[in-house]
């Protein structure tokens, strides 16, 4: 589903520095209704670091650039767990680790923004293990320090070092170097033994650490939905108890990108939903199914903890947020579209029934007759009509909105006449999208009364350089019919 | 001889090349190592794959390279395990290699150490980038001259270029091969500004393109290997120079021989001396018929290593090949072992 409305666009936009934080996006998922206070939190806390932004500048560099610097020792800790020995390069990175963590958590505390999941605990002793000699060097290697006999051991080895650089006597040289590997051999032993002991030193400490890589992960993320939020104009949705969902100036941030590469600009939509069905019709290409994919971006980014892209979104906290799209999958499974589309809807309603949520319906039936398909569609408004659960349909079918269920149609090309239309295709034909885009209205308007859904499709057909031929035939037709 | 182990502790970083295996590149190595004990602060590293410790095909003892304490080194972390000095670690770069990831560490005694470091162009780079801010003074590039490594040599500033026994039969041999070797090395780089942006974006789209009179055309082609037939038709249809990214090798120096109608003035741009895997007949046929091969990046040989010993158990004259050498080829010949300089 995240392919399909745009999601890991907005995940590619957010610049994460660590592991920790990527994990951190990989896990996430939205939150439920049992969850809302968290998710408050979340928002709470998002909108803290968005405001201090500016003014601790200074730390939040000085924060990333010590991310930057952070090693991925997840895997150190395993082994640590399960004691097993690390080598000196694990001991490397996991002293480098304890020193960033400890100055991430310097300025963060000067910040004094008290994030939920960001704490850190005495990280000082992990270093101190590391660090015998007090040097606060961000280099690491078995020092001397740590034992008395290695010590002896590596001072001896100098001596005989020192002594073959000087000798020239064949026999004296063999001897030499005959000592010097006996040596060597005493201090990989020596060393192989402290690797093991400080493994064990530091055996109690990886709860700490994992809760700094968590802690790290949190802030990471944060920081850069933060900047994210602050850089496109995001605004925080605000959630409450009645069960609504009112989009004002909502966009669709990728679309509006690549709208912006064609010198062409995003109508942003206005709606508000209620409990039980709601309806978007209109001509085709007239907006619909991004209007839905819209609402379905901006309701999913505002239950994962994102700010969202809109003037306000106002609504409550769905237990689930579905999407009924056309289902490529169907195909591999054997099914028609229609097949497929059934066996999911079952899965959705069977959630309608347990708790409320979001459930939107991208031109439901259509893979079926139409006759059929409009009384499916007629049908499933009815039985959602008094659900709790929010529903969108949005459908090209005609007349199945019953008075009682909240109804917007797209503006389409109502605005305009035939006419004009064909005036335009004569000195463009080639451009027909392009310019159907440009006179298209895709801004939302509420429908009061039944209205008909309008007959834009041969306009939309002839545009698009439809047959001059096949064009009269169909008016012939429609003059019959309609 | 000290005046060659100056010059060479002159360079910010020297890539040692051999022509061939048992060459002698170690003991150069070893001998300008100990050259810089006490004078500069060295750093080591290597391009690709370093020698075993035993050469498995002649059954010859490698010797291992020595280093003083306070060496700069960079080699993989597998590499570490064969080691035997006391270590301090100081970076990991993240660079993977077949024996693990890059490791850059300094030497806290004297040891034995195994090289092997990174095999593409961007992580040495970058090998050699940490090594400066480390504080190194000089850096030696333990190289390779192999037509499939895509390390290059002019990342460094100069070359030094080792040859010996093991090259030819006699020394009438050793002195040609090591002869037209460097020829190929030291072919012109490329001066004028205006083809040199058309050249760098050449190399930067494709495997293999051509100037036109209309400009740069970038092909799709995966490699030159296989495309000869592409390249003699579009020197015969206006191309006025082929840019091939990679190895030139003798058969298509043959197409071109064979093919081109009007070879005067074309040109065969590569990227450097190294890529060239073409013997001395078809090279010198190539300049006769008005050929010009040129290199984006030039290299500056400095020296010439000579070992006279042949690992299938005979010696040549080390004084008479030196000689020889820099005869042919004007550039300082050294013998380290022998303690035979010529042309310092």
């Amino acid at each position: 589903m995240e392919a399909l409305i745009g999601l890991d666009y907005i995940f590619q936009q957010l610049n994460i520095m660590t592991p920790y934080g990527r994990e951190g996006l990989k896990e996430l998922q939205p939150f439920k209704i049992p969850q809302a206070s968290t998710l408050m939190r979340k928002l709470d806390d998002l909108d803290l670091v968005i405001k201090s932004l500016k003014g601790y500048s200074l730390f939040y560099n000085r924060i990333e650039r010590a991310f930057c610097r952070l090693k991925d020792i997840r895997g150190s800790i395993r082994r640590c767990r399960g004691r097993e020995a690390l080598d000196v390069i694990q001991l490397f990175e996991l002293k480098l680790f304890a020193m960033g963590a400890l100055a991430i958590k310097g300025y963060y505390e000067a910040m004094a923004l008290s994030l939920e999941g960001v704490a850190f605990g005495d990280l000082e002793p992990i270093v101190d293990i590391l660090d015998p000699e007090g040097q606060r060097v961000g280099t690491f290697s078995i020092y001397d320090a740590y034992s008395d006999e290695l010590r002896a051991v590596r001072e001896r080895k100098r001596e005989v070092e020192r002594g073959l650089y000087h000798a020239v006597i064949p026999h004296l040289v063999a001897e030499l170097k005959e000592q010097r590997l006996r040596l060597v051999a005493q201090e990989a032993a020596l060393e192989g033994e402290l690797l093991a002991k400080i493994s064990a030193r530091l055996l109690p400490y990886m709860d700490i650490l994992e809760a700094a890589c968590h802690a790290i992960g949190v802030l990471d993320l944060t920081m850069a939905k933060a900047k994210l939020a602050e850089d496109m104009g995001c605004v925080k949705p605000v959630f409450q108890t009645e069960v609504c969902l009112k989009l004002v100036k909502g966009k669709h941030p990728y679309v509006e990108e690549l709208l912006k590469r064609q010198k062409k600009s995003f109508t942003p939509i206005d709606i508000v939903l209620k409990p039980g069905a709601n309806a978007i019709t209109g001509p085709n290409m007239g907006g619909k199914s991004l209007a839905l994919k819209t609402i379905a971006l901006n309701a999913l980014l505002a239950h994962l903890g994102f700010y969202v892209f809109a003037e306000a979104l106002i609504l409550s906290v769905f237990d689930f947020i579905h999407i009924l799209a056309n289902d490529y999958e169907s195909l591999k499974k054997g099914l028609s579209s229609f097949g497929g589309e059934i066996i999911q809807l079952n899965q959705y309603l069977e959630d309608t029934k347990k708790t409320r949520g979001l459930l939107l319906l991208d031109e439901f039936a259509s893979g079926t007759n139409p006759q059929e398909g409009r009384l499916l569609v007629k049908a499933l408004m009815q039985y959602l009509k008094n659900r709790a659960t929010i529903s969108l349909f949005v459908t090209h079918f005609d007349g199945v909105v019953e008075p009682g269920i909240n109804h917007y149609q797209v503006g389409g090309l109502k605005h305009l006449e035939l006419g004009r239309l064909t005036k335009s295709l004569a000195n463009d034909p080639q451009y027909g999208v392009s310019i159907l885009q440009n006179l298209m209205d895709y801004s939302l308007e509420l429908v009061e009364a039944a209205v008909a859904v309008p007959k834009d499709a041969l306009k939309i057909a002839t545009l698009l350089g439809l047959d001059a031929e096949l064009v009269k035939a169909a008016e012939l037709y429609y003059g019959q019919e309609v | 001889m000290k005046e060659f182990l100056n010059r060479a502790l002159q360079l910010e970083s020297l890539a040692i090349v051999g022509m061939e295996k048992n060459v002698g590149k170690t003991t150069v190595l070893n001998y300008i190592i100990e050259g810089a004990r006490g004078r500069r602060l060295l750093g080591l590293t290597s391009i690709g794959i370093d020698g075993e410790a035993e050469d498995l095909v002649t059954g010859t003892e490698k010797p291992r390279i020595y280093v003083p304490k306070g060496t700069l080194l960079a080699t993989a972390k597998g590499a570490l395990a064969s080691s035997d000095l006391t270590k301090e670690i100081l970076d990991t770069t993240g660079i993977q290699t077949p024996m693990g990831e890059v490791i850059i560490l300094r030497a806290l005694s004297d040891g034995f150490i195994e090289l092997m470091g990174p095999s593409f162009n961007s992580g040495l780079k970058l090998v050699l980038d940490k090594l400066k801010t480390l504080g190194c003074e000089t850096i030696l590039i333990d190289g390779a001259l192999n037509r499939c490594a895509t390390a290059d040599p002019s990342v460094s500033e100069g070359i030094l270029l080792a040859t010996g026994a093991a090259v030819a039969a006699d020394l009438e041999g050793v002195a040609s091969a090591t002869q037209h070797r460097l020829q190929l090395l030291s072919i012109e780089a490329e001066t004028d500004n205006k083809i040199l942006s058309v050249l760098k974006n050449g190399f930067q789209q494709g495997k293999l393109a051509f100037i036109r009179e209309d400009g740069l055309e970038v092909t799709t082609e995966a490699t030159a290997l296989g495309a000869e037939s592409i390249i003699v038709n579009s020197l015969n249809s206006g191309a006025s120079a082929v840019i091939i990214k990679g190895v030139v090798v003798d058969r298509l120096v043959q197409q071109l021989l064979r093919h081109v109608e009007k070879p005067e003035g074309k040109t065969i741009y590569v990227e450097d001396g190294t890529k060239l895997f073409i013997n001395n007949e078809g090279y010198s046929q190539l300049l006769r018929k008005g050929y010009r091969i040129r290199g984006l990046n030039p290299i500056r040989v400095m020296a010439v290593s000579v070992n006279p010993f042949s690992p299938l158990g005979y010696s040549l004259d080390s004084r008479s090949l030196c000689v020889e050498l820099y005869n042919r080829v004007g550039l300082p010949i050294v013998d380290v072992v022998s303690n035979i300089g010529v042309g310092l």
